[in-house]
């Protein structure tokens, strides 16, 4: 399915309709996300980055206004269609990390690659080591620290084909190296499949070569 | 690669009470096929029951006014009419009822005082519908086995006596009384010692053996009398080529009881219970493995939630999950199955003695009925973890 761009119609979600948004770039606006572009949209908690990269990755159709997926409104496809550009179109870092409690890191990164087999053993344990969590592997992710976590939760994120990758505060849980290490994989990662990166951000900051900053 | 996510779906606890789930589909079915295989045996032991069952029929001319002026105008059966009812298409069997033509007096009488001249009928023995031992006799006897009718016994228990006062007597005590009878005619006599040996349901008289009284009526009387009663077995009684051809001849007739009323119900009544048990025992099976499969989608939720958000399609989850259950479920009922030959085997060895027509194992239905009732567990179970998994999407 084409995902080239996406595409926001006088977009807002419905528990948000009620407050003034007229300083937003993204609610009630017509926007366009293409292919290959990296766009920052920042805000401060609580004013639905979340709700936005929910409604982004399908997951969320509590919202006024209209979302295309290509030239597909993105509430009229169904859930194989939302599988498929799962496996293929876009990919995703939760803000909440989401893993699987009981399985170990290594586990938790295999489970999304066997859908597409995109990356080797080897490639995963490169990504882990440029992330500085090759000793992670083996543990349970319960056992695991928050900043671990999202160094998996990113490798995770990048073990797939994608066109878009959506990252909700992906590095809220990083010191500054870990950050710049876990920025350039995601940069060079995104380049080499030419995908664009929607980066939803508490603050400003310069992780990749953004085409447009919006706030939300 | 197959592990994590198996482990995430397949989760040993589920896998216990997915177990127990499978052990109550196992008694269930298996509850249901023993109920089906008795109804089976039952319905075949009935049925059979009917169809070794033929009517006895007793026929006889009307009696009219001129008739009862004297002995010489009887309604007897002419041989030439004999042979016509004999050849008709729907009757099986016939045979007379040969009558005593010589004079007998008992000692009944002077026990109680009901009658003192007696009279015999004899029918050909196959014609009975119970032979005692001891039945039967040979020239040089003096004792002459006798079956009369019950409803004599009973027409006396229930009538005379209540009326006269007269004390009630059980079939024991008159069976044990031994009578003293007097064959008298030709200018000879001759003393017999006689004792009710049966009651019949079937022959309304007093019955002793064929060759008593073809000897004595020889001996004592007239010869044999032309038969004023016919006794026939015919397949139908219902039969409306008979009962027209009764009508048409001016033939009374007095048929004998078919299966009791009561019996029929209470063999109805078995094979509801029966058929109603192993059904209401595998809804509750189905009710078990339906809630364990609900209880272990709604406990993993979580995971399949993520699983989707991953980008698992939602139909290969429930397909990874719906193989677990096929399995156990399928395994159960290919035990139970097993189970149900072993105990239907030993049943036919255990019936076989006492009941041949109900000692036949009967597989098709049975097996019809498991494959269908598995089958369709399998398919709600398939529609139902589609259904919930889905839901998570």
């Amino acid at each position: 399915m084409d995902c080239e761009t996406l595409t926001l119609h006088t977009l807002v979600p419905v528990h948000l309709k009620d407050r003034d948004l007229q300083s937003s770039d993204i609610w009630y606006r017509e926007l366009h996300f293409e292919k290959g572009h990296h766009y920052h949209i920042s805000a401060p908690s609580g004013s639905g980055k979340t709700t936005l990269a929910r409604i982004l990755y399908g997951l969320s159709t509590a919202y006024a206004g209209s979302y295309f997926i290509g030239d597909r409104h993105a509430k009229s496809l169904d859930i194989s269609e939302w599988s498929r550009l799962r496996q293929r179109g876009i990919s995703i870092v939760f803000q909440d990390l989401r893993l699987f409690e009981e399985l170990n890191a290594r586990e938790n990164i295999e489970i999304k690659n066997t859908l597409q087999k995109s990356c080797s053993d080897a490639e995963i344990d490169e990504m882990l080591k440029q992330l500085g969590a090759a000793h992670t592997t083996e543990r349970e992710s319960r056992l695991l620290s928050q900043g671990e976590k999202q160094r998996v939760a990113i490798v995770r994120a990048l073990c797939q084909p994608f066109t878009w990758l959506i990252l909700d505060e992906p590095f809220s849980h990083l010191d500054a190296e870990a950050t710049r290490a876990a920025a350039r994989l995601i940069a060079e990662k995104a380049a080499a499949r030419n995908a664009g990166i929607i980066s939803l951000q508490l603050e400003d900051d310069d992780f990749f070569p953004y085409s447009k900053k919006w706030q939300l | 690669m197959k592990r994590p996510l198996s482990s995430l779906i397949r989760q040993s606890r589920h896998r216990f009470r997915l177990f127990i789930a499978a052990l109550a589909y196992f008694a269930g079915l298996f509850i249901l096929l023993i109920s089906t295989d008795g109804y089976q045996r039952f319905h075949n032991y009935f049925e059979n029951a009917e169809k070794n069952q033929d009517y006895y029929l007793i026929i006889n001319k009307g009696v009219n006014a001129i008739q009862s002026f004297g002995s010489k105008y009887r309604s007897g059966f002419s041989e030439e009419e004999i042979e016509y009812i004999s050849e008709q298409p729907f009757v099986l069997d016939l045979g007379s009822f040969s009558n005593s033509s010589f004079r007998i007096s008992s000692n009944l009488a002077e026990r109680l005082s009901i009658y003192t001249d007696l009279f015999f009928e004899s029918v050909p023995d196959r014609f009975l519908d119970t032979i005692p031992p001891g039945w039967g006799w040979k020239e040089g006897s003096d004792f002459i086995p006798v079956i009369i009718n019950r409803e004599w016994l009973n027409l006396y228990n229930f009538n005379v006596s209540l009326m006269y006062g007269l004390p009630q007597i059980s079939e024991e005590m008159l069976s044990k009384w031994t009578l003293d009878v007097i064959i008298s005619g030709n200018g000879q006599s001759r003393h017999f010692r006689s004792r009710i040996l049966a009651f019949s349901d079937r022959i309304p008289s007093v019955t002793v053996p064929e060759s008593f009284l073809l000897y004595a009526n020889q001996k004592y009387g007239r010869g044999t009398p032309a038969p004023a009663r016919l006794i026939l077995r015919v397949r139908d009684i219902s039969d409306p080529q008979l009962l027209s051809f009764l009508n048409e001849q001016g033939y009374h007739y007095r048929r004998e009881k078919a299966m009791s009323s009561n019996f029929r119900t209470l063999a109805s009544a078995l094979l509801l219970i029966t058929s109603l048990t192993g059904l209401l025992f595998v809804l509750f099976a189905f009710t078990i493995v339906l809630t364990t499969v609900q209880l272990a989608i709604s406990d993993i939720s979580g995971n399949l939630r993520l699983l989707i958000h991953l980008g698992y399609k939602p139909s290969v989850l429930a397909r990874m999950y719906f193989r677990e259950a096929l399995l156990f479920i399928s395994v159960a009922a290919v035990l139970a199955w097993m189970a149900f030959l072993g105990a239907g085997h030993s049943l036919d060895t255990l019936l076989e003695s006492f009941s041949p027509e109900s000692a036949s194992l009967s597989i098709r239905e049975p097996l019809l009925l498991s494959i269908a009732c598995t089958s369709l567990l399998l398919l709600y179970l398939r529609i139902e973890i589609g259904r919930r998994i889905q839901k998570l999407a």
